[in-house]
């Protein structure tokens, strides 16, 4: 072999190892990407999980597992992953899309209640804010009561202090909106209070084991209200009131970063 | 015997039976027999719709007469069972004759009968009238049923009605309230009470020589007997309408339009744009108005002529059309959402209207100028030239499906949890707390100072006396020299000024240790301060005499003393 063509082997093993080594350092979200568009949606939900497991967070993420489900005809988990990706992010129009068109083919069609006043406001706020951003508004807040307070004080004395107070009253006024909305988002965060059936058909149980009597049944992306945990059931309440005791596995916490056990591609109804 | 059911109202002519009534007790030999009565009494007008049945009884004793069943409107009632005894051998003959459906408004029927009736004759005529004889096709002949009557009527209704062939007839409700509709006409020499029945427009849809059907009316006539108690006797009479003969002209052909399309009357064209700018893909409404009199309703739809470069949508039609005096007037619109695709300005010609005026025998054209719509703004994408655009089209789903994934720059982002779960968001609350408390505290150590003036400066002396001494540092770097005592000895000047109210002018040794040994100052101090003094006051103006000191050493003895100094204070 002369000089040249050793010269072009060792560029061209060079460019392979270059490529090779491109390929295996895709990141995970990036690849999932990929994967779903060729149609290869169980490897897409395998690479979306591991980049869920390194970014916990992320609510793009959530949501794009939630369409991959979907398209494994996963509907259970595709409405699990949409109710997260909102509970992350109250403002991601195309996972509400996603939901409301799920529930038009699912097949329990019990209607969710309506959200109150008090939690729409709560959601544009963090829509817009974002939860972060609520809790600078909160230490800003709290420094302007500060400030306000330190200045009344200084000028007590002074002619100027009527105009001290009334502005020291409407930072407390601003401050405590904006103390009673933090307290809305942080209790959002930490309460778990949803659940979305996963299983095809889950029996509703009396009471937390086997032994109780069966009083419903109820099918997969219903989302439920979880009242009561206990030895590895969940008390389930359903919107219209009908309440009963489901397994932990057969359902997902919305307000969790958990992933539920994947299942195999499944053929559509 | 016979059952006769009477309904009365306005809307009693439309009633209609259900069912036979049919009884195990009665045979049904006859009816049902209606008669539908017009009624005017005092000017006041109502129908009564009677239905007759005749039954022969099978048996006797007490026996029902069936229910009726009539319809009216939606509604479905029926007459309650009448009771009726029959008795063996004692049925009454029957009257002479078909029994009249007014016979139940009589009591004394039967004697006011008794008497041969006589037919009013000229005294009762139906006639129909019309002013026109002689008309062109298309022009309104209006035309009247009327009741001429020098008898007392006490009822109507009719037997036979006439159709108008050849004719587009429009129907003229009659006012209740109209006092035009009764009044008194001279015929044949005569004068008549008269009643208008019926009103119509009739439109001659082609030309020819037209014999109107006649119309027959059954009139119950009232007339007063010779009896001593004054009866009236009542009798039902035919009269049947006069012949009228309508004669309806063809358009002439000379000058006659090739775009006549058969219009009859007189008529206006008028057409107005709503704006007359706008943007490109923006509606405009172009508004086409046809008034005048004659067969509005046969105005052909109006059609715009295709403009390039702007879409023009099928016109919305509305009318306002009302009979007066005999003919139709009022106007019909046709509203044209313009829309222009692509930036200019449009000309719309109006479509003519060519119509036959009738008073004057001649073809007339109503027009309107052209309306001109001028538009801005990009061409719409999407869209070509003339009506050929994309407007219109109405949007339709096809299909349902979830929202595709997202692969944007959020999609590689790493929450980092949190804000307010992190370690330094209660932290800064807290500093915030503190800064705020150090500040309050500070405020009010000043104000508590500030009460005192003297205390304020004492306070302050040592803060000043360190900030000149830092002065002074600054100019020994260079070395000892006239600046340097002066400023020294300055500083320690303001310093026992401030800190012990003595003044430069009572500066001597004597009253210095006075004062220093009433704030319980060392004699040593003391006498540092004193020496540090001296040797200031003689340096300042002659430097070189100045003892060897090390650099720094003056300094050092002043920090110290001031040390000494502050913490000696009671």
């Amino acid at each position: 072999m002369n000089r040249s063509g050793l010269i072009g082997w060792l560029t061209l093993g060079f460019l392979s190892m270059g490529m090779l080594g491109t390929v295996h350092s895709e990141a995970p979200m990036r690849a999932g990407v990929r994967l779903y568009n060729n149609g290869q949606f169980e490897a897409a939900d395998q690479a979306w999980r591991q980049a869920a497991k390194e970014a916990p967070g992320n609510a793009e993420l959530y949501y794009n597992l939630g369409c991959n489900a979907f398209r494994r005809n996963c509907l259970g988990e595709a409405v699990l992953y949409f109710q997260r990706t909102l509970w992350l992010n109250p403002g991601h129009g195309d996972a509400r899309h996603n939901i409301l068109y799920i529930n038009s083919i699912q097949t329990n069609k019990v209607l969710p209640n309506p959200p109150g006043i008090l939690e729409i406001i709560r959601d544009r706020m963090i829509a817009w804010m974002g939860v972060d951003g609520i809790s600078g508004l909160v230490l800003m807040a709290f420094t302007f009561v500060c400030m306000a307070g330190w200045y009344g004080l200084r000028v007590r004395h002074l002619p100027g202090r009527r105009a001290a107070l009334w502005f020291l009253a409407g930072t407390l006024l601003l401050a405590l909106a904006t103390a009673i909305l933090f307290w809305a988002v942080v209790e959002r965060d930490s309460a778990i209070t949803d659940g979305v059936i996963l299983a095809r058909q889950q029996d509703v149980r009396s009471g937390p084991s086997l032994s109780n009597p069966v009083i419903f049944s109820i099918h997969e992306g219903l989302v439920v209200e979880l009242a009561a945990r206990t030895d590895g059931w969940y008390q389930v309440v359903l919107p219209n009131g009908w309440n009963g005791w489901v397994p932990e596995q057969q359902l997902g916490v919305v307000q969790s970063v958990e992933l539920p056990i994947s299942r195999p591609i499944m053929k559509a109804k | 015997m016979t059952l006769e059911i009477t309904i009365e109202g306005s809307d009693a002519a439309g009633a209609e039976i259900v069912e036979k009534p049919s009884s195990p007790d009665f045979r049904l030999i006859g009816g049902p027999n209606v008669s539908t009565q017009f009624r005017f009494i005092n000017g006041n007008a109502s129908f009564t719709k009677v239905i007759a049945y005749s039954f022969m009884p099978l048996k006797t004793g007490r026996l029902e007469l069936p229910s009726v069943k009539i319809r009216l409107g939606e509604r479905v009632s029926g007459t309650n069972p009448v009771p009726v005894e029959v008795v063996a051998g004692s049925v009454a003959p029957p009257g002479q004759g078909a029994r009249s459906p007014f016979g139940t408004l009589d009591p004394f029927g039967s004697d006011a009968e008794a008497e041969t009736p006589a037919d009013p004759g000229a005294d009762l005529l139906l006639r129909l009238e019309s002013p026109v004889n002689t008309v062109f096709v298309g022009q309104p002949v209006p035309l009247d049923l009327v009741l001429y009557h020098r008898v007392r009527i006490g009822g109507a209704d009719l037997d036979k009605e006439g159709k108008f062939e050849g004719f587009w007839v429009e129907n003229v409700e009659l006012d209740p309230r109209d006092p035009a509709r009764v009044g008194r006409r001279e015929h044949d020499g005569r004068q008549y009470n008269t009643q208008v029945l019926r009103r119509w427009v009739l439109f001659p849809l082609r030309s020819g020589r037209f014999d109107l059907d006649p119309w027959i009316l059954r009139v119950l006539v009232e007339t007063q007997t010779r009896s001593f108690f004054g009866m009236t006797r009542r009798q039902v009479v035919l009269r049947r309408t006069n012949s009228i003969v309508i004669d309806v002209m063809d358009f002439p052909v000379t000058g006659q339009p090739t775009d006549f399309a058969g219009l009859c009357g007189r008529f206006d064209i008028q057409a107005e744009l709503d704006k007359t700018t706008t943007a490109t893909g923006e509606a405009a409404t172009v508004r086409l108005t046809v008034r005048g009199e004659g067969n509005l309703r046969g105005i052909p739809e109006q059609k715009m002529a295709e403009v390039p470069g702007c879409k023009i949508y099928t016109p919305k039609i509305s009318e306002s059309i009302r009979l007066v005096n005999g003919t139709l007037r009022g106007s019909r619109t046709w509203e044209y959402v313009v829309i222009p695709l692509e930036p200019g300005v449009f000309e719309m010609s109006i479509p003519r209207l060519v119509y036959f005026d009738p008073g004057a025998r001649t073809y007339r054209i109503a027009s309107s100028p052209a309306l001109r719509l001028s538009a801005k703004g990009e061409r719409v994408a999407g869209t070509g030239l003339g009506n050929a655009g994309g407007f219109g089209m109405p949007v339709e789903m096809k299909g349902r499906d979830i929202r595709h994934i997202h692969s944007g720059p959020e999609l590689d982002r790493r929450p980092s949890g949190r804000f307010y779960r992190r370690p330094w968001f209660p932290a800064a609350f807290g500093i915030i707390v503190l800064v705020t408390l150090g500040a309050i505290a500070v405020d009010e150590r000043r104000r508590y100072l500030q009460r005192d003036k003297h205390g304020w400066e004492r306070s302050r002396a040592a803060v000043r006396a360190r900030r000149e001494l830092r002065t002074c540092a600054r100019i020994g770097r260079k070395g000892y020299s006239a600046d340097l005592f002066a400023g020294v000895h300055r500083l320690l000047q303001n310093y026992l000024q401030a800190r012990f109210g003595i003044n430069s002018i009572e500066l001597t040794g004597t009253r210095l240790r006075q004062v220093l040994a009433e704030h319980n100052v060392s004699e040593t101090a003391t006498t540092d301060l004193l020496g540090i003094l001296q040797l200031c006051e003689s340096c300042r103006y002659a430097p070189s005499a100045a003892p060897a000191l090390k650099h720094g050493e003056l300094l050092g003895r002043v920090e110290r003393l001031l040390r000494v100094l502050d913490g000696g204070s009671s």
